[in-house]
């Protein structure tokens, strides 16, 4: 019991940083394209 | 109003940087009447210039707009976009959380690192200190190097910093 309460915690912090970098490389992306779409509005 | 540092870039390189005014409910860029001078005798309506301005710690693109008000005379008005995120906090929000520069990718990078290193010390220790193997401790042993391959791989990506 205690080791696959040891897997999951272990588990739940490697996905817990995983998916925080993912949302950050998510709206880094999302900036970069709003940014190119509004850079070529100026030229509309 | 709101002080900001507006660029212009020619398609040779050549960047022309003022201090302006920004009126956050607007969106209208004030420049001072000499770079408004200057940027005239650029030709701003046919040449392709690309002008920025830069709140705070964002690089913004901006429209050239000339907007004839009592109070002054605009040169820019920002994106719509842009201004909708900016008086909608949304910008604010995502500078805190999201938006990472560099610095911070490169920290990210780091801790991962940091926390791999930990996995798989942990994993050697407890590897080590188990006597009678079952299931569970396999599954134990097998997250901590999960853990550690992932979060390797995470530290690779985002060490780069860009």
């Amino acid at each position: 019991m205690a080791d696959m309460a040891m897997s999951i915690a272990v588990l739940g912090v490697t996905f817990f940083i995983a998916g925080y970098g993912g949302l950050m490389l998510y709206i880094k992306r999302r900036n970069q394209r709003l940014r190119l779409e509004a850079r070529y509005r100026v030229f509309d | 109003m709101k002080e900001i540092t507006v660029q212009v870039m020619e398609p040779s390189g050549i960047e022309h940087i003022g201090r302006a005014m920004l009126n956050p409910t607007t969106g209208v860029i004030y420049v001072t009447d000499g770079f408004a001078r200057f940027l005239a005798s650029l030709d701003v309506e046919n040449a392709e210039l690309w002008p920025t301005a830069t709140i705070g710690a964002h690089t913004v693109p901006v429209l050239f707009r000339a907007v004839k008000e009592p109070s002054g005379n605009g040169l820019f008005i920002l994106d719509p976009i842009v201004h909708s995120e900016l008086t909608e906090g949304r910008c604010s929000v995502l500078s805190i959380l999201g938006d990472w520069d560099r610095d911070q990718w490169q920290q990210f990078g780091r801790f991962s690192h940091t926390v791999c290193a930990s996995a798989l010390i942990g994993l050697i220790g407890y590897v080590h200190s188990v006597e009678n193997w079952s299931a569970g401790k396999i599954t134990a042993a097998a997250a901590l190097a999960s853990a550690a391959v992932i979060l390797f791989f995470i530290g690779i990506y985002a060490v780069k910093g860009d």
